[in-house]
């Protein structure tokens, strides 16, 4: 059984609420960075606070634009999963989450 | 692209076998890895929507004692990093299962993180109602 449907019937939906994914945990980033931006500066750690909530600004514009050049680029190309390197992108955004936890944590407990 | 490995070696391609993605079984239908990467980055967004919560709740609430505030926050922060962490696993496993045209494995995932955030509601439930009647 081929898991290959006919091209026919595939309309780059699953493209596009992949794009949209992509849009929405670029603007979940963005609401933690600014979270962070605003905890640091209310716990009197600016430094950490600017460092850690602009660097996920960053990276939420990063995966907006990551996430429209995964769209772009493979409109109507054969199959090749893997030329953006997609674990890449996972680990980034993994990192990146779990170092702000640990920012987080810090910011919970600092007084 | 596919790089099919011969069937006869299907004994050794063990879920957590650490060769490259691209050299695990064969390309598949793309709409599967988009479908896998949707559900790592929705699970990724709970990770961080957790984090979020964990550290408003530490900046925000104003309680008497650290400790019942920390009682709140820390987990929620914690369990977003175990998500994060854990959500990113399953994806690489589920992409191989996906390459190899194997079954995927259920999560406990879940089932952790509902109980999780219910026993942290319960806990927050308990703190605000002690810290309302000390007032």
């Amino acid at each position: 059984v081929s898991l290959r449907p006919p091209d026919a019937i595939d309309r780059g939906l699953a493209r596009e609420r992949t794009l949209l994914a992509w849009n929405r945990s670029a603007l979940s980033v963005a609401a933690l960075g600014a979270l962070l931006l605003h905890a640091g500066r209310n716990r009197g750690w600016d430094v950490v606070g600017y460092v850690s909530g602009t660097a996920l600004l960053l990276l939420a514009a990063g995966s907006a634009i990551y996430g429209r050049l995964l769209y772009e680029r493979r409109r109507g190309a054969p199959a090749g999963p893997y030329e953006l390197d997609r674990r890449t992108a996972a680990r980034v955004i993994t990192a990146a989450t779990l170092a702000a936890a640990v920012v987080s944590l810090l910011l919970a407990l600092a007084r | 692209m596919a790089r099919a490995t011969a069937s006869g070696e299907h004994g050794d391609e063990e879920p957590d076998d650490h060769r490259p993605l691209e050299e695990v079984g064969e390309d598949p239908d793309p709409r599967f890895t988009f479908a896998n990467e949707r559900t790592f980055l929705a699970w990724n967004r709970t990770a961080l929507a957790l984090i979020g919560g964990g550290l408003a709740v530490a900046q925000l609430l104003d309680f008497q004692s650290d400790a019942a505030r920390l009682v709140v926050a820390l987990p929620l922060i914690v369990m977003g990093a175990v998500v994060s962490f854990t959500s990113y696993h399953r994806w690489e496993g589920n992409e191989r299962a996906i390459r190899l045209s194997r079954p995927l494995h259920y999560s406990r995932l879940p089932h952790f993180l509902g109980i999780g955030i219910g026993v942290v509601g319960l806990l927050a439930g308990v703190v605000a109602l002690i810290e309302a009647t000390r007032r």
